[in-house]
Parts: C-alpha cells; sequence; structure tokens
C-alpha cells in the first residue's frame, strides 16, 4: 500500500467524524500549549539570564583574595601568584597594585601642568598596576599603539579610549573647565585639551597633609585600549602600568616623606590577585584549584551556574505541569482510536477480506492518532505564538520603560517572559504528533486482531 | 483448481460442540459456476469461508491454484487474497466513504497499485456493468442494486482466479436478483473465472451451472449439469 493511500484513507476517517475528531484535537491543542507555553517562559528566563550575564563581567577572569589572616593562609606573594600562573589552563595571573602609602594621584598634562586629572590608584580605580606581561593576556583589547613591555623604560603605559578627554583645566569653571567626549551634529569629535601621546604627562603622588612630600614621574603612553565595562573604568578614561614601576613609586615616596614602615623586609603581598582562564569550560577545575591552595576568590561563572541550575529546575517544573495535561490529550487520543476502531470493526473486517495486510490495517490507525496529534500540535503552537505575543506586550508595558547603563531610555526595548524559538515550535509539533502516535499503538493493535469474518456477519 | 480434502470445521458454543462441517471433500474445477446450497444451520457459510480462508479448519485442508490456504498464516493469506481471490458479500459492505469508483479500486489499493491506473480499471468495469452516471457517488446515494453492482465489480476488479460469494442477492428484490445473478454468470464465463456463491435459493441455483447441496455438515448432492435438462432438484 502506498504511504499516500494511507494518508488519504486516513484523513477521510478523521473527517468522517469531524465532531469528535475536533474535540480530541482541542485536548491536544491545550496540551501542546501548555507545554510549549511553559518551556517559553522558561527560555525567556533564561534569555534574561544570558543578558545578566552580559553585562557581570569578564566570565573566563578569576579574582583571588588575601582576605583571611596569615594563619590562614599564606599571604598572596608573587611567587604563590606565579603558582596560580603556572596551573592549567591558566593563561596569566597577575597581582593588582594596592597600596597603604599612595592611594591617591594626580596625571597632569600639557604645558606647564596645565590640565590635570585626580585619579585613584590600586584595583578598580583608574590606575591599575599588574604585570607587564599580563597585560596583554589579561585582554585588553588595543585601539591604538602598542602594549607596554617589559623592556620599555618605567612608567611607559597604556591608556583608556577617552582618557585625553578626562583632563580638566582647574582655573576655569564648570562647564567649561572640560572637553566631553561627544560628537557635534556633524558626527564630529570636539579637540581634547590633551592629547596624550604629544603632551608631557606627569604622575604625581603627595599627601594631603602639610608637610608632604611630592613624588613626580614622567609617564609616556604607547597605546589606547578599548572602551570595556567588563574589565573596568580604567579603559574608559584611566591607565594601565607596570606594577613594578608603581612599587618603586610607593617605595621612594615612602622614602622621601620618611614614613616609617613596619615588617619592612617582609616580602610584598598583594590584597588582590587576576587570571585569566583560557576557556569558560575550564573556569570551574580553576576555582576549585584555587579553593583546594586555600583562598577565597570570585567569579562570574560560579554565580551563573547557581543560576543557570535554578532556571532549568524552573523549565522543568514547568514543563512538568504541561506533560500531565499532553497526558490527559494522549488519553482522550486512545479513547477516540478505541472508539473508532469498535465502530469500524466490520470496516476492517471487509479490508482484511479484500486482502489488506495487516501492517497497513495498524498504519492506517497510527496515521489516524497521529494525525490529531499533528493537527493539534501545529493549532497549540500557532495559538501558543498568539498567546506569547500578547504576554510580551502586556509585560513590556507593565514594566515600563527600559533604561541603559548610562540611564537613557532605550527605545523600543521590550521585555519578553515568553519566547517560543522555531526548535521549540517544531519540537511542540513533533512531541505531539508522536504522542499521538504512541496513543494508538494500542488501539491499532487491537484493531489488527479484529477477525475477517467481522465482515461477514450480519448483524 | 480448489481442493477440499476431509475438511471439518467444530466451534464451541458455551461448553458444547457444534459440528458445522463434518467431512468435507469437493473438487471444483477452472471457470467452473458453483453454487452451495443448503437450508440455514446446514453449514454453507461455514464452507465459504473456510474456502476464502476467514478461518482456520479444524481438521482437513482448502488448497487454490495448488496453495494450501489453511496453513498460510495472515501475511500471507493477505498477499494471496490481493492476487488470488475476489469477494461479494450479501451487504455489499462498501466503504462509507469512498465513491464507487474508489471502493472498486479499493482491493488494488492493497496491492500498491497507482491512483490514476487503479481506478482507469475501476472506471472501465463499471461502465461494462451499465453504472457510467454513478461513478462518483457515494454508496449512500446508490440502490440496492447499484451498491451490490459495485461490490460485484470490486470482486472483479483484481481479475481474480477465483470470486466468492455470499448470498450476493440476498438483499435485493427478485427483479434485481435475477439481472445479477445473469451479470455474474456472464462476467465469470467471459473471463473463466471459478465463481462459488453460497444460497439458500435453489430457484436461483438451478441457474449454476454446478450445485452442493449441504445438509448437516456434508455434502449430500453434488448435480453437474452441462446440459440444462440434467438438473437435479432437491
Amino acid at each position: 500500500m502506498r504511504i499516500s493511500d494511507l494518508i488519504k484513507l486516513s484523513t477521510d476517517n478523521l473527517k468522517r467524524r469531524k465532531g469528535r475528531t475536533i474535540l480530541t484535537v482541542l485536548g491536544v491543542v491545550i496540551g501542546t500549549c501548555s507545554i510549549v507555553m511553559m518551556m517559553s517562559i522558561g527560555e525567556a528566563i533564561d534569555k534574561s539570564t544570558e543578558d545578566m550575564m552580559q553585562g557581570m563581567g569578564d566570565l573566563t577572569q578569576v579574582t583571588v583574595y588575601n582576605w583571611r589572616s596569615e594563619e590562614e593562609q599564606e599571604p598572596l606573594t608573587d611567587s604563590v601568584i606565579a603558582q596560580m600562573g603556572a596551573m592549567e589552563h591558566v593563561k596569566v595571573a597577575t597581582p593588582l597594585f594596592q597600596s597603604n602609602y599612595i592611594g591617591s594621584a594626580t596625571i597632569f598634562g600639557g604645558k606647564n601642568d596645565k590640565y590635570q586629572i585626580n585619579c585613584w590608584i590600586g584595583e578598580g580605580s583608574d590606575i591599575i598596576g599588574m604585570n607587564v606581561e599580563a597585560i596583554k593576556e589579561y585582554g585588553y583589547e588595543l585601539i591604538e599603539g602598542r602594549y607596554a613591555e617589559e623592556k620599555d623604560k618605567a612608567f611607559t603605559v597604556i591608556a583608556g579610549q577617552n582618557v585625553d578627554y578626562q583632563f580638566y583645566n582647574p582655573k576655569r569653571e564648570w562647564p567649561n573647565n572640560r572637553v566631553e567626549p561627544v560628537p557635534d551634529e556633524n558626527g564630529v569629535m570636539p579637540k581634547p585639551f590633551v592629547n596624550v601621546y604629544k603632551d608631557k604627562i606627569t604622575l604625581s603622588v603627595k599627601s594631603y597633609e602639610e608637610n608632604a612630600k611630592e613624588v613626580k614621574k614622567n609617564i609616556k603612553v604607547v597605546g589606547k585600549v578599548k572602551e570595556d565595562w567588563n574589565k573596568g573604568y580604567e579603559t574608559y578614561g584611566g591607565f594601565i602600568m607596570n606594577i613594578d614601576d608603581l612599587i618603586a613609586l610607593e617605595e621612594e615616596y615612602i622614602k622621601v616623606n620618611k614614613i616609617r614602615v613596619e615588617d619592612k623586609n617582609k616580602e610584598r603581598s598583594y590584597s588582590q590577585a587576576v587570571l585569566k582562564v583560557d576557556d569558560i569550560e575550564n573556569v570551574e577545575e580553576v576555582l576549585a584549584a584555587i579553593e583546594e591552595m586555600g583562598y577565597d576568590y570570585s567569579s562570574p561563572t560560579s554565580y551563573i551556574k547557581e543560576l543557570k541550575k535554578s532556571t532549568q529546575t524552573i523549565q522543568l517544573i514547568l514543563a512538568g505541569l504541561g506533560s500531565i495535561s499532553l497526558l490527559v490529550a494522549a488519553i482522550s487520543i486512545a479513547n477516540t482510536m478505541t472508539m473508532a476502531i469498535y465502530e469500524r470493526r466490520r470496516e476492517i473486517g471487509i479490508m482484511k477480506v479484500l486482502g489488506c495486510e495487516i501492517k497497513n490495517i495498524r498504519a492506517m490507525f497510527l496515521v489516524e492518532s497521529a494525525g490529531i496529534g499533528f493537527l493539534g500540535g501545529v493549532a497549540g503552537v500557532a495559538i501558543s505564538y498568539l498567546l506569547s505575543f500578547v504576554l510580551n506586550i502586556i509585560a513590556t508595558n507593565m514594566m515600563g520603560p527600559s533604561y541603559d547603563m548610562y540611564g537613557n531610555i532605550i527605545e523600543g526595548a521590550k521585555t519578553y517572559v515568553s519566547i517560543i524559538p522555531l526548535w521549540l515550535a517544531l519540537a511542540g509539533i513533533g512531541f505531539s504528533s508522536l504522542v499521538g502516535m504512541l496513543s494508538g499503538y494500542i488501539p491499532a493493535n487491537k484493531a489488527v486482531k479484529i477477525s475477517a469474518l467481522t465482515a461477514i456477519k450480519n448483524d | 483448481m480448489i481442493k477440499v480434502q476431509n475438511l471439518r470445521k467444530v466451534y464451541k458454543v458455551g461448553g458444547e460442540k457444534v459440528v458445522a462441517l463434518d467431512n468435507i471433500n469437493l473438487e471444483i474445477e477452472k471457470g467452473e459456476f458453483c453454487c452451495i446450497v443448503g437450508t440455514s444451520g446446514s453449514g454453507k457459510s461455514t464452507l465459504l469461508n473456510q474456502l476464502a480462508g476467514l478461518e482456520k479448519p479444524t481438521k482437513g485442508s482448502v488448497t487454490i491454484n495448488g496453495e494450501n490456504i489453511s496453513q498460510m498464516d495472515e501475511k500471507k493469506l493477505a498477499v494471496f487474497r490481493q492476487n488470488n481471490i475476489g469477494f461479494i458479500f450479501q451487504a455489499y459492505n462498501l466503504m462509507p466513504t469512498l465513491t464507487a469508483v474508489e471502493n472498486v479500486a479499493f482491493p488494488l489499493m492493497f496491492k500498491g497499485v497507482p491512483r490514476k491506473e487503479r481506478e482507469k480499471k475501476a472506471r472501465a468495469i463499471l461502465k461494462e456493468m451499465q453504472m457510467k452516471d454513478r461513478m462518483n457517488h457515494k454508496p449512500t446515494e446508490l440502490s440496492g442494486g447499484q451498491q451490490q453492482r459495485v461490490g460485484i465489480a470490486r470482486a472483479f476488479v483484481g481479475r481474480p482466479s477465483v470470486i466468492f460469494a455470499d448470498e450476493p442477492t440476498g438483499n435485493l428484490d427478485s427483479k434485481t436478483t435475477e439481472q445479477v445473478m445473469d451479470m455474474l454468470i456472464e462476467i465469470s464465463e467471459k473471463n473463466n473465472i471459478t465463481f462459488v456463491m453460497v444460497t439458500h435459493d435453489n430457484e436461483l441455483a438451478k441457474k449454476a451451472k454446478r450445485i452442493v447441496t449441504l445438509v448437516d455438515g456434508n455434502i449430500v448432492h453434488d448435480t453437474k449439469s452441462d446440459i440444462d435438462t440434467e438438473r437435479e432438484e432437491k
């Protein structure tokens, strides 16, 4: 028997009992709809999680802290950090400069130090100090010039993309004291006060105390990095320099100002180190190793892991709820098929007498029940798209406008509470067809057993 | 052509055994038109079912074209029916959703004959049976006589070597009965098809060249009449 004939016979039979077919299909529609909707809500949660993740920083970055007392853990010294850097999957490990003596600084630029930037020195601020060879590996993306290198003179640095615009003129009043990095109507950027490549740039460290003495160093900018808020402010308007230069600066400052330092001969330890892992997949392995070494750490991935786990649980629960309604639909398909087969016993007998093979009779009923599932699946997915559309509109209106990181309203931004990707739509239809077919399996096997003699009996 | 040897069929009804066929031995030649007659309960319908392989015998065998159909499994039997057997029912047994043409073409569908080809054959045979203007009607739109013609066309369409008919005129009035009966004889003779029918109507059976009479599960008369005058009545 040809497949086309099989399908034609089955659809004819479905059409014959329109009312009953529609009612059974309706059950499948509700079942498919609930599964697809539940899954789509899960998808939306997943997507918002992903969006959130992207705002959470560099996923391959691990920060190691030196929080515990010396009794509890070895201080985070260069040798320990080097040890971390040598671990498998770790691309680079570097301490971040942090000082108890020099916390703030002023960067002067232009003739006679006419313009200046007031800076903080240390992790998470304007001036970042790290191992010079780590700068490139750490993931700062150059847009101009080159990275600073080991062989460079002291205070060879790279700067953030908009560093020129950070200089202001302390003698003028706001807003005329600075140039904002905002293009004019023609899209042309205004000329900043300072050009860090050409102008003389100096770094000055001086405490606010009256008798404090200033230590001043010429710095040379050799490159600029792309603005990247996953890294930090330094990529926007700060400086990245060799940690050794900053340590030397600190020593000089201590010396010049005659500051008394306790445990002078102790090896320097850092409050923070950052590690760059070669791949997101390996972050967890690295985290485990660091934990074993006895250090605290933070990594966006550890948070993401939890988040993913919880969204998966939510999705599973939702899909489970949907499955119950599809199960009910499956029972109703089985019921419909059983009834249909009972009614058509005579026809089945006739078909057998006329030479129809058993496998074709079974196939006919399976196609019929799969057809119910398919129709229900298609209608269910269509309705789900509609529901999803409406839900998203309602959610967008309820949530109000979205803001970007500068607090501006994002035009046309939508809140998604339900997302139906193509795979979900196709899976919905496929799954309901399969459920239809499986529900028809037992009735179809019953049909096959009906005797050819049924055709002869006159009742 | 058809050979029946020591055929016995016993039904169990409740706890009791009912012997429907006792011991039947019968041979039917190729192209023969044979009527099996008998009263209700004589076992004639059981014999037809046995001949067509619709149920298995308790003992004995039925051989058609040299093949023992009593020993075939369902799958083989289905294929055998496709290629060798046509069947005409008393209650016509047409598919209610199909038109006359589709009903006639139905058995060819099981053989895997493409739609166009099988419907062409069906049309040709319906035309032959003066059903030209009823081709696309559903069974409910046809009279009893017309429905049975469709049923007959369906039995002949696959050009089987044997056709079995179970009281084919049982639901028809006497005038139509006559027409249908003549048609059956004409077509089977024309196509050299062996025809075995069951009827309780002795008058009607007289039209056949061979009459097998059953009483209580045994053959009591077996009359071949090549000449009309030699027909025997019970």
